[in-house]
């Protein structure tokens, strides 16, 4: 697609939205702008699912935890959870069958319902890999032969999908995913095995600290800030999140059981219990279907940014140049008052896990 | 040509003691001047036999003209002794009078081929030896010139035309006499324009016939003279028909426009196809898209074709210029559907540009520039026969906007760079005959990167589209009209996608090589009937590469969302195919009614042979099994025409089509590697009123059908392989009206035409058609360009059409694992884009000087700088939204020279 727009600052005072091109449809115009207000949090929202272990097999237990935000005190309302089992048909868009979305809270043979709360126990149906996975999805109907396996995403990953939304509101509802482990696909059998014997499932990505600095009024290197102390209003505030360093290769002895390694290569590290991956931009194997071999990856995690006030310049952030931290800016409402803040941290695997706080903002 | 001049002289003598001798005057052979000679023998011989019978020469062999005495043409004589055996062959042969090397071994080497009755002797066979002498005379002079006669007729009473003036461009002109007829001699081969001047004609016929050297061209005018009117119209109102060679492309509806006409139309900025644009049938494409919608089928169902090569593009990226130089082009034809049998391969219609051929008198050309880009073609003469032309155009907008804009701006910014060149030599055979070898290339590059600190943001797009073509044509025509064209042309396309959007990358290419032959003969069988036969074959080979979700680039009735992030699915394939149609075709031109009534069957036989490198997806261990399909199509096609008053013709039409599928819809993964061509019908009927003298009112009604084509797979768990089913179906019906008035030697022309369709799809798996992607209800184009004298030219071009039709956003639900919202998208295709309007103008003057003119133009496309919406734009919650607006005033200040 091709458009002309505007110059568009990257760093504004009011986040500005640049529309994702459409890809493949050709065009010449200008694209509006639209202010991007998905970090404001002004009603109950759903922002992010973690669960728990972050990439389950077939068949193995799970938690799943939803962070609910809302700029109430209180958030009474009670979460319904439902298990999509319908696969996407090639002629819908968008990451999952609309129908799993628009059925609930309705009776539907798209959805199973797990239950209600903030959080619930499952497991993963048997058939996750099949309906979602490498493997050849059930036979349906009157057919006798089964249909294309799914594709995997840019990870090489297979979703569960999952439907989340507040049993008084059901027609907004959230979509969430879980990470099945299917094994790789689309390789020769010789890199099929290097896949298996080495790929770790997903860490859930961990906050390991959050900092803020002020920024002065110049602009210039701000300096670092406790913002448990109160925080100016109509000050421009840096917030930093930290997360773990992951090693770049699999060492044994580290304490981690990262790509590459299994039990019988480095059992210090892959036969503790729990295993223990790394919490940060972890590296991970990939049965890449392109150049049909196993080819070694690092995560990017990103993070979003939720506030009931004020603004920030950017709803998403990735990893900065350094690998363990990302930064946004944030600038304090001019009214004092109690502000809550979320950041929701995932990683290219989905693992997910957020960090949340309430600043006190506080007159000049 | 090298005329043979030959000569025989006989002289016979008896091969004996007692030699007798006689003399046998021949005349020599066409084109010389036959000089009998011979040689007596002296008369004293014995008398003991007697010579009872002459040889006589019963196979004469013509002995040519030296190449080494051509220059020297001279008249020689070679006298030669000749041994004449019983049997009457010359068993051998001497000079005995030599006129030059080469005139001797050329008599020698005719006269021992010569064979004689046998001479007798005493009434017995006997050997005898003669002399000859051959004479030879120079040839003249190769003809180069050709003679043109015809007769001018009263159509309506067949009774001549007596004292009308007909001029031959540059030559001079003629008298018809009291059976109507002129002559003109010594015409230069080649095409030759001719005007016939009738007294109470207005303005002239003018026409064009092709002189082959040596040959007298025969023609007829017939002049028809429509019946008195009643409204107080000018009285000198006439319709002239040619009726020289059979017309067999006669179709049902069809606009065509001259090139010289179509530059000067605004909107075009001198670019001749772009007026393809504001013809009649055509949708208004998307700012920038460059598609050329016909009658509401999709760009890729729509074949264009330069002369007999197919294209695959009309235009650059963006649809600012098209892909050929203007100045090579002749003039083009749009055929928005129901054409006849010389065609195939397309659901849609016909695009047909037909090129001139290089300028054989001076040196010619033109160099035009202005905000988009810089052009220049060269043409003339090379030698007597042989004449060529060049042409060569680049882009520098995309370089002149990175000057005008920021740096950082300029990251948004995609203008597209392309560049494109033709070069055509043709060689004049004579005879009516003439050979051609061409080219062309171009190259579109189209580069955009939108850095974002936001990851969700951040995307960039990078595509090209490159192709060449080379084809020799060779093309002879009679004065009878009939016409032989054969043309064999290799084609090579390379497409490329790369795409990163939100973190998904996604890529396209396609690598074809295209071989095509046609062979289209046309002639008169009889009075009341023409055929025209050919053969059309095309072979496509595509290597295709494909990486990313299925559902990228969306595919016509994906419910398309703008600004939508793509799928982050990772699929990828390679494939090979290679399809071959050959179609032999058919098409009769019955006209039992003399011009009332003409019958125009036709029939395209097309066998068909598609393969494919992999019937399914990869697997490790099993190798890949290659698809191999045959068919063959039985295609009908049938026009009518009949013209019940001379200024009214009513049309009718009908055929059944098919389009073989893209080689991007047979990959295992995202396609199918067994679909087979699509089908379809069209039905049209209309008629053509010709108003008054150049102005013509076009009504068609047109109902299209189209089935078997290749549509999503509507399972959620597709067989494998099967991404894409043979379940699609289309209709699409609707009316065009057109009020054309032609330029003539008037100021003004223009036309003003309406579309009313209805174009609709179903998918597989549903029920119920819903609207096409592409259907615009109402299209409407008012274009209109006016000489003002002095040099000055002023067009105007109105523009309204419905939006298209897009799928609504009904809700919208938040993605956890990604971050963003997502849509909930309601029924396909049920509203609108807003209507869109658009004025432009253009202003030119031209500066006329001994040998060359300049011609300044400003071509100002959306002149009230409205804001048309051409997409629906989203915020990221997809709470609210806007429109993309297309592309706002834009005035292009250029300059062509042509000399």
């Amino acid at each position: 697609m091709t458009y002309l727009r505007p110059l568009l600052l990257l760093k504004t005072r009011r986040q500005r939205a640049l529309l994702a091109c459409s890809l493949g449809l050709p065009l010449l115009g200008c694209v509006p702008d639209f202010d991007d207000n998905t970090s404001q949090i002004e009603t109950l929202r759903v922002l992010a699912i973690h669960a728990d272990p972050a990439e389950p097999a077939p068949g193995e237990a799970v938690q799943l935890v939803a962070l609910v935000a809302s700029d109430e005190t209180e958030s009474p309302t009670t979460l319904s959870w439902s298990l999509c089992t319908a696969r996407r048909p090639p002629t819908e868009a968008g990451p999952v069958a609309q129908k799993c979305l628009t059925d609930f809270g309705s009776e539907s043979d798209a959805l199973t319902a797990l239950g209600e709360g903030e959080n619930v126990d499952l497991s993963i149906p048997a058939d996750s890999c099949r309906r979602f996975g490498p493997l050849p999805p059930p036979v349906e109907g009157n057919e006798t032969v089964s249909g294309q396996p799914a594709a995997p995403d840019q990870t090489g990953g297979y979703y569960q999908p999952v439907v989340v939304g507040f049993s008084d509101e059901p027609t907004a509802p959230t979509l969430g995913s879980v990470r099945l482990l299917c094994g790789g696909a689309n390789v020769p059998q010789e890199e099929l095995v290097k896949f298996n014997s080495g790929y770790r499932p997903n860490q859930n990505p961990e906050v390991a600290e959050v900092t803020a600095q002020l920024i002065d009024d110049e602009g210039g290197e701000g300096k670092e800030l406790d913002w448990t102390d109160g925080i100016v209003a109509g000050a421009e505030v840096d917030w930093t999140i930290h997360w773990a360093e992951c090693p770049e290769q699999a060492e044994c002895g580290d304490g981690l059981c990262t790509a590459g390694e299994n039990a019988t290569l480095c059992a210090d590290d892959c036969r503790t219990e729990p295993v223990v991956g790394c919490t940060g931009a972890e590296t991970y194997l990939l049965a890449d279907p392109v150049s049909k071999t196993v080819v070694e990856q690092r995560e990017d995690i990103e993070v979003s940014w939720y506030a009931t006030a004020g603004t920030f310049d950017l709803s998403t952030t990735d990893n900065d140049d350094v690998v363990t931290s990302s930064t946004n800016r944030w600038v304090a409402p001019t009214e004092p008052g109690q502000v809550k803040l979320w950041f929701v941290v995932r990683d290219s695997r989905r693992g997910t896990t957020w960090k949340n706080l309430t600043v006190n903002v506080v007159a000049e | 040509m090298r005329f043979v001049v030959s000569f025989i002289a006989v002289c016979a003598s008896i091969a004996v003691p007692t030699p007798a001798f006689a003399q046998v005057d021949q005349s020599g052979q066409p084109g010389g001047s036959a000089q009998p000679s011979a040689a007596p023998k002296a008369p004293n011989a014995p008398t003991a036999s007697r010579l009872t019978k002459a040889p006589e020469l019963v196979e004469f062999v013509q002995a040519p003209y030296p190449d080494a005495e051509l220059e020297s043409a001279r008249s020689a004589e070679v006298v030669l002794s000749i041994a004449v055996s019983a049997e009457g062959t010359v068993s051998e042969a001497k000079v005995i009078g030599s006129a030059s090397e080469a005139f001797d071994a050329a008599a020698l080497e005719a006269v021992l081929r010569f064979r004689f009755s046998p001479a007798e002797i005493d009434g017995k066979p006997a050997p005898v030896r003669l002399t000859y002498r051959y004479v030879f005379e120079p040839p003249p002079p190769p003809v180069t010139t050709g003679a043109l006669s015809g007769v001018l007729r009263n159509q309506a009473t067949g009774a001549p035309i007596v004292g009308a003036t007909v001029q031959v461009a540059e030559h001079g002109e003629a008298q018809t006499d009291a059976q109507g007829r002129f002559t003109f001699v010594d015409l230069p081969q080649g095409p030759v324009q001719v005007t016939v001047v009738v007294d109470g004609l207005e303005a002239p016929l003018k026409t064009e016939e092709e002189i082959a050297a040596g040959v007298e061209t025969e023609t007829s005018y017939d002049v028809t003279f429509p019946a008195p009117v009643v409204e107080s119209e000018p009285g000198d109102d006439l319709e002239v028909v040619v009726v020289a060679p059979p017309r067999l492309d006669r179709r049902v509806v069809s606009t065509k426009i001259q090139a010289d006409e179509a530059r000067q139309l605004p909107g075009t900025q001198g670019d001749v196809l772009k007026v393809v644009e504001s013809m009649p049938g055509v949708a208004r494409s998307s700012a920038g898209s460059g598609a050329v919608v016909v009658w509401g089928a999709a760009p890729a169902d729509t074949r264009t074709y330069v002369g007999a090569v197919r294209i695959p593009a009309l235009y650059h990226f963006g649809g600012l210029r098209s892909v050929l130089h203007g100045d090579l082009i002749a003039d083009l034809e749009l055929v928005p559907g129901g054409y006849g049998a010389a065609y195939g391969r397309g659901l849609g219609g016909l695009i047909l540009v037909d090129t001139k051929a290089p300028q054989n008198k001076g040196l010619h050309g033109s160099l035009q520039a202005d905000v988009l880009d810089a052009s220049a073609v060269v043409s003339g003469p090379l030698g007597e026969k042989n004449s060529a032309v060049v042409s060569a155009r680049k882009s520098y907008v995309a370089e002149l906007a990175s000057l005008v804009v920021d740096d950082s701006a300029g990251q948004y910014f995609t203008i597209p760079s392309y560049y494109d060149a033709a070069l055509r030599f043709r060689r004049e055979l004579g005879q009516g005959k003439s050979l051609e070898v061409g080219g062309m290339l171009s190259s579109d590059l189209q580069n955009r990167q939108s850095p974002s600190n936001n990851p969700a943001l951040r995307s960039s797009e990078r595509r090209t589209l490159d192709f060449q073509r080379v084809d020799v044509h060779y093309e002879q025509r009679t004065g009878d009209g009939e016409r032989l064209g054969v043309t064999a042309w290799y084609g090579h396309d390379l497409a490329t996608r790369e795409m990163e959007s939100s973190g998904v990358a996604q890529e396209q290419r396609g690598n074809s090589h295209l071989v095509g032959v046609r062979v289209d003969h046309q002639s008169r069988l009889a009075s009341t009937l023409s055929a025209r036969v050919g053969f059309d074959l095309e072979l496509v080979s595509t290597e295709n590469r494909r990486k990313g979700s299925l559902t990228t680039p969306p595919r016509e009735g994906d419910p398309y969302v703008f600004g939508r992030a793509p799928a982050d699915e990772l699929s990828f394939d390679t494939w090979n195919s290679t399809v071959v149609s050959t179609a032999p075709y058919v098409e009769f031109d019955y006209a039992p009614l003399d011009d009332v009534l003409h019958v125009m069957p036709g029939v395209r036989l097309d066998p068909y042979v598609q393969t494919v490198s992999r019937l399914r997806p990869p697997q490790s261990g099993s190798p890949d099994l290659r698809t191999l399909d045959l068919d063959m199509a039985v295609e009908p096609r049938l026009s009518v025409e009949y013209t019940p008053v001379d200024a009214l013709s009513l049309r009718a039409g009908a055929g059944l089509y098919r389009q073989p599928p893209l080689p991007d819809d047979l990959s295992s993964i995202f396609g199918n590697p067994l679909l087979e061509p699509s089908r379809g019908a069209h039905v049209l009927v209309g008629f053509k009123y010709q108003i008054i003298r150049l102005l013509s009112l076009d009504a068609t009604g047109f109902y299209t059908r189209g089935w078997d084509i290749g549509s999503r797979n509507p399972s959620s768990t597709p067989k494998v392989a099967e991404a894409l089913v043979q379940e699609g179906q289309s209709k699409t019906m609707g009316a065009q009206v057109s009020l054309r008035k032609e330029l003539g030697d008037d100021r003004l022309y223009g036309w003003l035409a309406y579309t009313l369709l209805r174009s609709q799809r179903r998918d597989a798996g549903h029920s119920n058609y819903r609207l096409s992607d592409l259907d615009q209800t109402h299209v409407l184009t008012a274009i209109a360009s006016y000489r003002l004298g002095l040099g000055f030219e002023f067009g105007i071009r109105a523009r309204f059409a419905t939006g298209f039709p897009r799928t609504p956003v009904k809700d919208a639900y938040f993605d956890t694992s990604r971050g963003r919202y997502e849509p909930i998208t309601g029924d396909r295709n049920t509203i609108r884009v807003p209507m869109f309007f658009q004025l432009d103008a253009r202003l030119s003057k031209t500066f006329q000087f001994k040998t060359s003119k300049l011609e300044a133009y400003l071509d100002v496309q959306n002149v009230t700088n409205r804001k048309n919406a051409e997409e629906i734009a989203y915020s990221p919650d997809y709470q609210e939204q806007r429109f993309v607006v297309g592309i706002p005033i834009l005035p292009v200040l250029g300059a062509r020279w042509e000399f």
